[in-house]
C-alpha cells in the first residue's frame, strides 16, 4: 500500500465517499444512458421493428472495412512499434516514438480528406478502408509500442552478451515473450477502425456504408431507434472486446 | 530450430519491420504532399469562426474534465482503500476509454435532444475525454517517487499535505501535459457533435467533416490542415511542459 494514503484520516475517509460518489455517477450516468439504448434496440429487434437489409449492409461493410484495414495495419503498426524500439538507428528512436504519438491524435478527418484529395477518383468502399487504415495503423503501433516497453533492455543485453546480433536478440529474446501480446496489439486496428464514424460518413455518404455512420446519420434523422443498428454495434463491440480479453488472459 | 533457419527468421523480421516503417513514412510523407497540394486558400475565413467554437467547447470541456478526472484519479490512488471497489471502478474507467466517441453523444442526444449549444457539445467532449485523463492522471501521480512522500510524512506532514505540498507539485508537469494531449485528442472529435448539436455548433473538426461530405475537397482541406495545426501545436506544448528540467535542481 502506498504510504500516506487519506482513508486513515477521517476527513481522508469523508473525501473518499464524495469522490466515490461524484465517480460513481459519472460512469453510472454513461451506462445507464448506453443501457437503455441497447434494451430499447433489443425491444425493437424482439418487436420485429428492424429494417434488417438496412442493418445487415451496414453490420458486413463494418466488418468487412474494418477487418481489411485491421489485416494490412496489424503487421505494419506492430512492424513499426519493433523497429522504433530497437532496431531503428538510436538517434531516430525517440522521434518515431513521438511521430507515432502524434500519428495517433491526428483526427479521422484529416485522414479521410488526405485519401479524398489524392485517391478520390478510385472506388469509395477501397478509400474508405485505406483511410480507415491510416487511422488504425498508429493506433496498432502506440499499443504494441506499449508492450514493448514492459520488455527490459537487460534482458536483449544478456542475448547480446552471448554473441546474438541485435536484431537476433529482439527476434529470439523478445519475441518470444511479447509474440502474443503484439497480435493483440493488433485487434486494436480492428476495433479502431470498427468504432471510427467520420471516414464512413464523409466517403460513404448515401452508401449505407457502415454501422457507426448509420447511427450518426439515423440518429440525426430521427430512425435511429427502430433500426437496432444500435444493439448490432454494441454485440460486436462486446464480441471484440471479449475476444481480446480471453486472448490477454492467455498471453499472461 | 537450426542456425540457418534462426538467421532466416531474423533477417524476415529486419525486413518487415523497417518495410513497416519505410512505408508508414512514405505514405504520411505522399499524403501530407497531397493535402497541402488540395489547399483552397479562399476557405480561409471560415477557419476563424471555426477556430474559435473549438476553443469554446474545449474549454468547456477542460472545465468540466479536468476537475471530474483529477478527483477521481486522487481518489482512487491516494484515497480510497485499495480493494474491489477500486479494483472494479478502475476496470470499468479503462474499458470506457474503448467508448466510439459516437456512443457518447447519441446518449448526450437522448437525454438533452438534438441541437446541442456549446456548453452540452463541450460537456459531451469533457464525458469523452474522462476516463483516458483519469488513466494518464493516475499514472502521473504513481511516477511520484515513494521516497518523496515518505520523507515529508517523516517530517510530520498530514497524508493531505504530502498530497498538496509534494505529490501536486511533483505531478504538476506530467499532469499539465496529460491534460494539454486529453484536449489535442478532443479537438478533433467530431462524430458526437454531428450527432448531438446537429448544427448548431460547429468547430473546426465539425465543419471540416460538412465541407468533405460535400464534396468541396479544397475547402475541407484547408480546414482539415487547421485543425492538424491545432491539435500539433496542443501536442507540443505538452511535451515542451513535460519536459524533464530536474537537472536545473541538481
Amino acid at each position: 500500500m502506498r504510504a500516506g494514503r487519506l482513508a486513515r484520516t477521517p476527513g481522508g475517509r469523508l473525501a473518499g465517499g464524495v469522490v466515490l460518489l461524484g465517480t460513481l455517477v459519472v460512469v453510472l450516468a454513461l451506462m445507464a444512458g448506453l443501457l437503455t439504448l441497447v434494451v430499447q434496440s433489443i425491444v425493437d429487434v424482439a418487436m420485429l421493428n428492424v429494417d434488417w437489409a438496412v442493418v445487415g449492409r451496414a453490420a458486413l461493410g463494418s466488418v468487412l472495412l474494418a477487418l481489411g484495414a485491421g489485416v494490412i495495419a496489424g503487421p505494419i503498426g506492430a512492424g513499426m512499434a519493433l523497429w522504433s524500439r530497437w532496431l531503428a538507428p538510436h538517434l531516430l528512436r525517440p522521434v518515431l516514438s513521438w511521430g507515432i504519438q502524434v500519428l495517433g491524435d491526428v483526427p479521422p478527418v484529416v485522414f479521410a480528406v488526405l485519401v479524398l484529395a489524392a485517391l478520390g477518383d478510385l472506388d469509395r468502399w477501397v478509400v474508405t478502408g485505406l483511410a480507415l487504415t491510416f487511422v488504425a495503423v498508429p493506433a496498432v503501433a502506440r499499443r504494441c509500442l506499449e508492450v514493448l516497453e514492459e520488455v527490459q533492455d537487460e534482458d536483449l543485453l544478456r542475448g547480446v552478451a552471448l554473441g546474438a546480433t541485435p536484431a537476433q536478440a529482439v527476434t529470439h529474446v523478445a519475441l518470444p515473450r511479447v509474440g502474443r501480446s503484439l497480435v493483440l496489439g493488433s485487434f486494436t486496428g480492428v476495433a479502431r477502425a470498427l468504432g471510427d464514424t467520420v471516414i464512413a460518413l464523409i466517403l460513404l455518404e448515401g452508401h449505407r456504408g457502415t454501422l457507426t455512420a448509420e447511427l450518426a446519420t439515423g440518429f440525426r434523422d430521427g430512425a435511429l431507434l427502430g433500426s437496432g443498428t444500435l444493439f448490432l454495434l454494441a454485440l460486436l463491440a462486446t464480441t471484440l472486446s471479449v475476444l481480446a480479453w480471453v486472448m490477454a488472459g492467455r498471453s499472461r | 530450430m537450426s542456425v540457418a533457419s534462426r538467421d532466416g527468421l531474423t533477417v524476415l523480421v529486419r525486413v518487415w519491420t523497417s518495410g513497416a516503417a519505410i512505408s508508414t513514412v512514405v505514405l504520411v510523407f505522399a499524403g501530407g504532399l497531397a493535402l497541402v497540394g488540395a489547399l483552397d486558400l479562399s476557405a480561409l475565413d471560415r477557419v476563424g469562426p471555426a477556430l474559435l467554437e473549438t476553443f469554446l467547447v474545449l474549454g468547456v470541456a477542460g472545465l468540466l474534465a479536468v476537475p471530474l478526472a483529477a478527483s477521481t484519479a486522487v481518489g482512487l490512488d491516494q484515497v480510497l482503500p485499495q480493494g474491489p471497489v477500486v479494483r472494479g471502478l478502475s476496470r470499468v474507467l479503462h474499458a470506457a476509454e474503448g467508448i466510439p466517441s459516437v456512443i457518447v453523444g447519441v446518449v448526450a442526444a437522448t437525454w438533452v435532444g438534438l441541437g446541442a449549444g456549446i456548453v452540452v457539445s463541450g460537456a459531451v467532449l469533457g464525458v469523452w475525454m474522462v476516463p483516458s485523463l483519469v488513466g494518464e492522471y493516475r499514472r502521473a501521480l504513481g511516477a511520484v517517487k515513494e521516497r518523496e512522500r515518505l520523507a515529508a510524512l517523516a517530517l510530520g506532514a498530514t497524508p493531505l499535505q504530502v498530497l498538496v505540498y509534494v505529490v501536486g507539485p511533483a505531478a504538476s508537469r506530467p499532469l499539465g501535459a496529460a491534460t494539454l494531449r486529453g484536449l489535442a485528442r478532443s479537438a478533433g472529435l467530431a462524430a458526437p457533435l454531428i450527432v448531438c448539436a446537429a448544427g448548431t455548433t460547429e468547430p473546426l473538426a465539425v465543419v471540416a467533416v460538412r465541407a468533405a461530405a460535400a464534396g468541396e475537397v479544397g475547402v475541407a482541406a484547408t480546414l482539415a490542415v487547421a485543425l492538424m495545426g491545432l491539435v500539433l501545436g496542443l501536442r507540443l506544448l505538452a511535451s515542451a511542459v513535460d519536459v524533464d528540467r530536474s537537472w536545473r535542481t541538481r
